[in-house]
């Protein structure tokens, strides 16, 4: 599991640099959202900053290993992914909008079961979020690397599986795009058992 | 402009009371957290219209960005006390 | 410049309020709570990105777009995690998806 790491005493030596542009992100937030430059608004700002680091200063933020790296290096990737998920988002919006204004409701839902190898607990995030967001899927349960998604309808079901999207976020995140949809299965809840 | 304004408000209230129907109905308790859920997603959206209405935008919009904040945060609270709930009767 | 300003915020408000108008249909006309996840995930989230992009588009360049960008982007993460911890919580707690072939009307619970 990824999330079980502990914080070892080189780690949080490590972390150190991270302090001041943690601090300095956190200013600029401030700042655009007060927009005054007097002493007494940036004083104030400066206080905010302050006790807020101080309260989470402990809380792990930064890179603490190898795939931590990584993913801080793959992230100026991350803008080049919205435009992908915006069109993905028009079209599921457009086809939930067909199935609920046509006069019958034309659906038939199962679940998908699959495991994703993804380079980063970040990437299972952004896949569970952007298999919400595409058309017709809706992330029910992230177990480790396997996936319980419901499906709107059959095709949306066998759009999934065939790895279009899972694939995409490995390669975002830096991976290979192998392995992203593996043990995939479609089913109804009354053949679970 | 003005009047464009107003014309949407009025029929993004209607909007965001459609769902309403959902809370009272059910069937299940889920269902009722869902109908909230959106209900408060889309007042952000009201929330904004108001302060073009009352031309203090820049004040309405920090209201909206807290406003979708706690809507997170209390999607997220109800949601971890169900998952607790059944462990509990485990 | 101002009228077709005016006339692009006008248009993405308006396709904001359409879509949000069909996300509060679905919550209501679809047969069970997993369906209704759907309407409410996307099709809500999509809608107040319009809506809000049309509000960022008639603010014009100021101090008050760069909220609204800010919001927009918490709304498109935050909403889809809402949902989906909804629906988490309620297969953890052993709701179940409604398929064709039942006649349940959308009932199953347990």
């Amino acid at each position: 599991m990824p999330n079980n790491r502990t914080t070892s005493a080189s780690g949080s030596s490590r972390r150190h640099g991270y302090f001041w542009v943690e601090a300095g992100v956190l200013l600029v937030f401030w700042f655009l959202m007060s927009g005054k430059f007097d002493p007494v608004h940036i004083g104030l700002g400066l206080t905010a900053v302050g006790i807020v680091m101080g309260l989470q200063h402990r809380l792990p933020i930064g890179p603490r290993d190898k795939a931590d790296q990584s993913l801080m290096a793959h992230s100026f990737r991350f803008p080049l992914y919205l435009p992908w998920l915006a069109v993905q988002m028009i079209k599921a919006t457009w086809q939930v909008a067909v199935i609920v204004v046509s006069p019958r409701i034309n659906i038939d839902p199962c679940l998908v079961e699959f495991r994703s190898i993804q380079q980063h607990s970040v990437a299972h995030v952004t896949l569970g979020n952007s298999i919400t967001l595409t058309p017709g899927t809706l992330t029910l349960q992230i177990d480790g690397d396997r996936y319980r998604v419901h499906a709107l309808t059959s095709r949306n079901a066998d759009d999934l599986l065939e790895g279009a999207i899972p694939s995409h976020v490995s390669r975002l995140f830096g991976g290979s795009g192998e392995g992203a949809v593996c043990e995939g299965r479609k089913f109804k809840h009354e053949e679970e058992a | 402009m003005e009047s464009f304004f107003v014309g949407a408000t009025v029929a993004l209230v209607g909007i965001i009371l459609l769902p309403f129907y959902r809370v009272i109905r059910g069937p299940t308790v889920f269902d009722r957290l869902l109908a909230i859920g959106a209900m408060g997603a889309k007042t952000v959206g009201l929330v904004c219209m108001f302060g073009f209405l009352y031309g203090r935008f820049y004040m309405f919009a920090d209201i909206a960005l807290a406003y979708a904040t706690l809507n997170f945060i209390a999607g997220i609270a109800v949601a971890k006390y169900f998952s607790r709930e059944r462990s509990a009767e485990k | 410049m101002s009228l077709v300003q005016d006339i692009v915020a006008a248009s993405l408000i308006v396709a904001g309020l359409l879509i949000m108008l069909v996300g509060s249909l679905g919550i209501l006309r679809l047969p069970d709570f997993f369906t209704r996840t759907h309407a409410a995930s996307k099709v809500d989230t999509t809608g107040i990105i319009f809506l809000l992009a049309g509000l960022a588009v008639f603010e014009g360049p100021t101090q008050a777009m760069g909220k609204l960008l800010i919001t927009i982007a918490v709304i498109m993460l935050a909403n889809p995690v809402a949902v989906h911890a909804l629906a988490r919580a309620a297969w953890n707690y052993g709701e179940r998806p409604w398929s064709n072939g039942d006649d349940s009307g959308g009932r199953k619970s347990k």
